[in-house]
């Protein structure tokens, strides 16, 4: 503890039949081998200095601290969410956007399209893929297929009850489960992903309109049990769906109903 | 929820004024100062300086010894 | 733990300090019972812990692993359909889901695990310190029953499924309240310890330890008000939060930690710290810097930028004590790095201080914005959280302990061959798991970037060699626990070598030795 070299250790320091002696810590060196060390030991000081490139490195890290804070705080607003704004906040920012959705909403094909788009990935997309093509002996592709492009009618009936069990689609079978759509979606959210899917990766088919969703949702309200390929086939190929005019509205046109757990019974076979 | 940020920002203030007084306390008490008798003050005085104190219980002092002293010379050269 | 007669005699009356070595013997001696309770219980949850760990990790590329029910293919990724599918399998089993053995492993681990063996180390840290004998040491004791007894409920509670799904605070309230009392204790023991310290230098160790007991029951009672008590708004709750996660390891672990190490270097040497004005820097500037980091956990969240950019300034800021520390620590092994081959200790303790640089600047890095883009929410993230807690602090908590239980069994570890087996396991099994997982992250990150990447076929597919690389490398990492545990324990038992007191300090002893 003073400034000085400590002095050699007392005999009696060293005595290890001491009682309570930490005998860990108990020195026996030889007295040569001690002077020795001490010869090649230089006094540390305890107050070695900071290198100055660390004084330099630390003056460079504040400078730039200072830079990122005031580049990249949002003008330190309590509602400035983007880094980037630099002093535009999402109040304005908000705004514009709302601006620009109002512009938007003026053509309703175009916000249909986009709420197919939307709904497909979210919904479709972890299974069929943005590509539509499915996996290849799981899921089956979407573009391209003939029941995407063919009867209306079916295809509704797909995506409102799912599907089970072995479903050939473009000559290849699959065999697995697909989720009923009916209590998740309303019929308008049906009709733009089914128009979106019909008319993506080259596939050319007719729009679906709400109104025939309800229509077909309506007309298999009783069915509570995924479609099989058979119980589909039956359905007659274009048989004509009856609109029924002006019922449900189509501003809300989702039954109500709290719709049955529509649980696949079927597990299929791995 | 109020009760919330007045302990929160309590705490803060608490604890700024805490972290301050310690720095304070330091300085005053001499701890900045003497950095010497700081570093050496875990050695106590009847401790030999350079001498390892933690080994595997396999360790041939001897040729230890010898390491040691050849490793100090290595040092000492440039 | 025995009471054994022929050590240092533990029933003997307290001798009054003839000489420094007899001082130390007491101050060790009084320490023995808390110490070696709070060691013996750390390696119990670190043995519970790795279990969790490896369950944990195969179940990651191996979904049906301890699952009663198997997953059919079509539905393995996506739980919500297998639990609509399977409603009562997954009750039947449900504490062995993924989701709560990982909480459970997190919570063994870090407070089963290295916060009781930090309290271990800090304690008999404060007592050599402080240079006088553990006072009330009963009362250090009945903290550690009464922590040992929260982890154990607060696990059971995981596993049952009462957990608050809170990262880092998911023991449920009743959990947290009796290890928030525990470690009260602990910390109004520890300032009276410093209050009846001798007078003279406050060496940096104990400016770190005595912060550190001192920092963690703040963040813990904080953390546990703002969020499970008397819970704040939404996006509040998730500052405080990660403001609480970040600084378990900024403001206790890590100070601990290097605490010890700025202790172990130079006393295992035999030299003193190199600079100790630069540790005083090392100190204070950490102080200032970490507790701000928690929010480069949020960047993209729904927070004010400037809350962000603060924490990643402050994050980047860290570089300075990071540094600081690793100078002082390189300078003072420098021209005794050969001793790494003769000390327990110093290897431990060593390559845990260098983990410690090498991480705080990947940390640092991290919190960027461009780079945090892209490991964030990867297998990256997690390889450095087992970097900085295994690499850095358990292997400093392990050097630590092979200094300090010869000293309170008063007898020898038994095997070198142990020693080196469980080195050189936690080595390799730990670069092996953050190198897979580093690698396997940045992989992870990048196909993740790019939209056009098919998240089932391809990026699941692409990470899972690493993850099953990274159960391999806990393999190993359970070998060195095992082997430690058992090394300890025969300690404990008095089984140590004890020919003549530990060999290591009787030339003669060692010589014979063929």
């Amino acid at each position: 503890m003073s400034d000085e070299l400590r002095p050699p250790p007392e005999p009696h320091e060293l005595d290890p039949t001491l009682p309570g002696v930490d005998y860990s810590e108990q020195v026996n060196v030889s007295g040569i081998h001690d002077a020795v060390l001490r010869e090649k030991f230089d006094p540390r000081e305890g107050m070695e200095p900071m290198p100055i490139w660390l004084w330099v490195a630390v003056a460079l890290l504040i400078g730039w601290g200072g830079w990122y804070l005031g580049t990249f705080s949002g003008g330190y607003r309590a509602d400035g969410f983007d880094e980037r704004s630099g002093g535009a906040f999402l109040g304005e920012a908000g705004a514009a956007q709302a601006a620009a959705g109002a512009a938007a909403k003026e053509d309703p094909a175009v916000a249909f399209a986009k709420l197919g788009k939307r709904q497909f990935t979210a919904n479709c997309q972890s299974c069929h893929q943005a590509t539509g093509l499915g996996q290849a002996g799981v899921y089956p592709p979407l573009a391209g297929s003939e029941w995407v492009t063919g009867c209306k009618k079916r295809v509704i009936a797909i995506v409102l009850k799912g599907l089970q069990g072995p479903f050939k689609v473009k000559g290849t079978t699959y065999n697995n489960v697909m989720q009923a759509w009916e209590p998740v979606l309303d019929d308008k959210k049906i009709a733009a992903v089914l128009t979106f899917v019909r008319n993506e990766w080259g596939n050319q088919a007719p729009p679906i309109s709400p109104e025939e969703v309800a229509a077909v949702r309506a007309e298999f309200a009783s069915r509570k049990v995924a479609w099989t390929e058979a119980d589909l086939l039956a359905i007659p190929e274009n048989s004509p769906i009856n609109i029924v005019p002006a019922a449900p509205s189509p501003a809300n046109p989702a039954p109500a109903t709290p719709a049955p757990a529509v649980a696949p019974s079927a597990q299929p076979s791995p | 929820m109020t009760a919330a940020y007045i302990i929160l920002g309590i705490s803060l203030v608490a604890f700024g004024a805490m972290a301050v007084t310690a720095l304070v306390w330091a300085a005053r008490a001499g701890q900045f100062e003497n950095f010497k008798a700081g570093s050496e003050s875990i050695f106590d005085s009847g401790e030999p300086i350079g001498e390892p104190t933690d080994l595997f219980p396999d360790v041939d002092r001897a040729k230890l010894a010898a390491v040691a002293s050849r490793a100090a010379k290595g040092a000492a050269r440039p | 733990m025995t009471d054994n007669t022929h050590s240092i005699p533990a029933g003997a009356p307290p001798m009054p300090p003839a000489s420094d070595a007899a001082e130390r013997a007491a101050i060790d001696q009084s320490c023995r019972r808390p110490v070696l309770f709070f060691f013996g219980s750390a390696l119990f949850w670190l043995l519970a812990g790795t279990f969790f760990a490896i369950v944990t990790s195969i179940k990651l590329h191996d979904p049906e692993f301890m699952n009663r029910a198997p997953l059919p293919d079509a539905v393995r990724f996506q739980t919500g359909e297998f639990l609509r599918a399977n409603p009562i399998s997954m009750q039947d089993v449900g504490f062995l889901t993924f989701g709560r053995f990982r909480a459970a492993h997190l919570n063994s681990v870090a407070y089963g695990w290295a916060t009781s063996a930090a309290i271990g180390v800090g304690v008999w840290l404060m007592a050599r310190l402080c240079r006088v004998p553990l006072r009330r040491p009963s009362l250090v004791t009945a903290a550690g029953v009464l922590w040992n007894i929260g982890i154990a409920i607060g696990i059971a509670a995981i596993l049952a499924g009462q957990s608050t799904s809170v990262e880092w605070l998911e023991f449920p309230p009743y959990a947290a309240l009796i290890l928030g009392t525990a470690y009260a204790i602990i910390a109004i023991w520890a300032v009276d310890m410093f209050a009846s310290r001798k007078p003279g230098h406050v060496y940096v160790t104990l400016w770190y330890v005595l912060a550190a007991f001192f920092w963690f029951p703040w963040l813990y009672a904080s953390a546990n008000i703002l969020i499970l008590l008397k819970p704040v708004q939404g996006s509040v709750q998730a500052i405080v939060n990660w403001w609480f996660g970040h600084n378990v390891l900024g403001l206790w672990f890590t100070p601990i930690g290097i605490g010890a190490a700025y202790y172990m270097i130079p006393k295992v040497i035999g030299r003193p710290i190199h600079s100790y004005y630069l540790s005083a820097i090392g100190f204070w500037s950490l102080a200032l810097f970490y507790s701000w980091n928690g929010g480069h956990h949020l960047i993209g969240g729904p927070l004010p930028a400037w809350v962000i950019t603060a924490s990643i300034v402050a994050s980047v800021m860290m570089v300075i004590p990071v540094v600081v520390t690793a100078i002082n620590h390189h300078m003072t092994t420098r021209g005794h790095f050969h001793m790494l081959r003769y000390s327990p200790t110093l290897r431990f303790v060593v390559f845990g201080a260098m983990c410690y640089t090498l991480v705080s600047l990947q940390g640092s890095s991290m919190a960027i914005r461009s780079l945090n883009e892209i490991t964030h929410f990867t297998h990256y993230t997690i390889g450095h959280a087992h970097f900085g807690l295994y690499a850095f602090f358990t292997m400093i908590m392990f050097g630590c302990m092979y200094y300090i239980v010869p000293r309170l069994c008063g007898c020898e570890w038994r095997s070198a061959y142990l020693i080196r087996l469980h080195f050189w396991t936690a080595a390799y099994g730990i670069a092996a798991m953050v190198a897979a997982l580093t690698i396997g992250g940045l992989v992870q990150g990048l196909m993740l970037a790019d939209p056009a990447k098919d998240f089932l076929g391809e990026i699941l597919a692409i990470t899972k060699p690493y993850l099953v690389g990274r159960s391999l490398s806990g393999v190993l990492l359970s070998i060195g626990h095992v082997v430690f545990a058992y090394h300890f324990a025969l300690m404990v038992l008095q089984l140590g070598r004890r020919e003549g007191g530990p060999v290591y300090f009787n030339p003669v002893e060692g010589e014979a030795r063929p």
